[in-house]
């Protein structure tokens, strides 16, 4: 079996056509194609920091400011899991902890460790890195659940001075993470799984 | 007949849904059935079809595709419909075969920009406490949202909920409509390439699922009625996701090849 860069062509992420390199674009979609995309591992790894230094304010700022009947509460994204776990909504609550924590933080780990592996260079395990890597990917935009939510409460709790809600700062930081994330995921080329080919020895 | 079908649907739907995908074909024999290998016969192709059983040998034309999850080098005959092409070491879907060509995905974006007109102009939600009612719409939303002080969560649902979607379906209308009027235009390939990547960045559906959580938390507080505009997001939701489930990439390049070809000529 040979891959592209075996025989000196690049693939094209978007038509998936193998061309001859010339110039930096493919010669049928004319997007810009690279053969591996450029400090793949360095870029993932930044981004993950970047996207882990957000989650902290994400976290410990408000996500949510109500304010009913002139008392004014503040709701991060712990305390408002924990009131809805409070009142009973267990599934809504299981929802808001897999999207706002187990994604994020899983998305870090997974792509943290897809890094690592890759710059190790073995062979083992390449079609787990690959479903890794798929999982992680289709996974990252559910996380922006709460942003939304934010949103929608905040577009409909306008009662006057009965009931009125405001996002918090950690509305945006946690969008921000989730964005952050996105982006590493696609800076991540997943043919650096399968590069590690001819070495006899695994 | 119908047992393909649902066996087609699945795929469809695992197309966009990898993790069902892995539960649907995650056996080793969808990843390595090595009958796209480069060293094979370039003239015979054993085709995989979507419930899992293998065809008889046809002679087909082969087309060079290069995996992008794996950078494997695949002779791809082009599926016919129900038929899906896969990387035989990674199992990435190269490509599908739809059965009706472009006319499907025109059909589903068309309807999927019909609904979101209603959507954005009907009411979505209502909500009612202690007497006061509030009405929300969807486009009207946005300003309102900003007014608040809320400008960044606005304009992050404005672009992800609302513009990007329909941006895609427009996008895919547009496409398919020239793909199938076989009508050459340079605004072809640009109008390609930003559908394909777009896609990711589309959250209608994660939308949905917000406005289900809202409605969880809204109601211990509050009476909320669910407007005609809910259900027609959710119209728009689904037949977005069948639209682009069913618009093949390759096919997509290789209509687009032909036209310029023939206009060239």
């Amino acid at each position: 079996m040979s891959t592209a860069r075996s025989i000196g062509y690049r693939v094209c992420r978007i038509c998936l056509t193998p061309s001859v390199p010339q110039g930096s674009r493919c010669p049928r979609c004319d997007a810009v194609v690279h053969e591996r995309v450029p400090f793949s591992v360095q870029r993932t790894l930044a981004l993950c920091i970047s996207a882990a230094v957000l989650y902290v304010p994400a976290n410990t700022l408000p996500i949510m400011i109500t304010t009913q009947l002139g008392r004014t509460t503040e709701n991060t994204i712990a305390t408002g899991v924990l009131r809805l776990w409070e009142i009973g909504s267990y599934p809504v609550a299981v929802v808001i902890v897999i999207a706002s924590v187990l994604i994020p933080i899983g998305k870090l780990v997974s792509l943290g460790l897809l890094c690592w592996a890759v710059t190790r260079g073995r062979r083992m395990l390449r079609h787990q890195r690959t479903m890794l890597y798929r999982i992680t990917d289709l996974a990252g935009k559910w996380s922006m659940i709460d942003v939304f939510v934010v949103a929608l409460l905040v577009a409909l709790v306008q009662l006057g001075d009965v009931a009125a809600a405001r996002p918090g700062a950690a509305a945006l930081a946690f969008a921000g993470v989730v964005i952050v994330t996105m982006l590493a995921a696609k800076s991540f080329d997943p043919r650096l799984i399968w590069d590690q080919e001819a070495a006899p020895n695994g | 007949m119908p047992a393909s079908h649902t066996a087609w649907l699945l795929e469809q739907v695992s197309r966009s849904v990898w993790i069902t995908d892995l539960i649907v074909c995650g056996s080793s024999r969808c990843f390595n059935d090595g009958n796209y290998a480069p060293g094979n016969s370039p003239s015979r192709r054993v085709g995989q079809l979507a419930n899992g059983a293998m065809t008889e040998p046809v002679t087909e034309v082969l087309q060079l595709v290069g995996c992008p999850e794996c950078d494997l080098l695949v002779r791809m005959a082009e599926p016919a419909a129900h038929e899906v092409a896969r990387c035989p070491r990674c199992g990435y879907v190269l490509s599908i075969g739809i059965a009706g060509g472009f006319s499907r995905p025109l059909a589903y974006a068309v309807t999927a920009l019909m609904l979101l007109g209603i959507a954005l102009t009907f009411p979505f939600l209502t909500v009612t406490a202690t007497g006061l009612s509030h009405d929300m719409t969807l486009a009207a939303a946005v300003p309102e949202l900003s007014s608040v002080g809320a400008q960044g969560v606005a304009i992050l649902f404005a672009l992800l909920a609302l513009v990007v979607p329909a941006a895609i379906m427009a996008a895919m209308v547009i496409l398919t409509g020239l793909l199938l009027a076989r009508r050459a235009s340079p605004a072809l390939m640009p109008l390609a390439r930003q559908l394909f990547r777009l896609n990711p960045w589309a959250m209608a559906d994660v939308f949905v699922v917000g406005v289900i959580v809202s409605l969880v938390k809204l109601a211990t507080m509050a009476d909320v009625l669910i407007g005609v505009a809910f259900w027609a997001y959710l119209g728009f939701t689904v037949s977005s996701l069948l639209a682009i489930t069913s618009l093949d990439r390759i096919s997509v390049f290789e209509a687009i090849e032909k036209i310029r070809a023939r206009s060239a000529a």
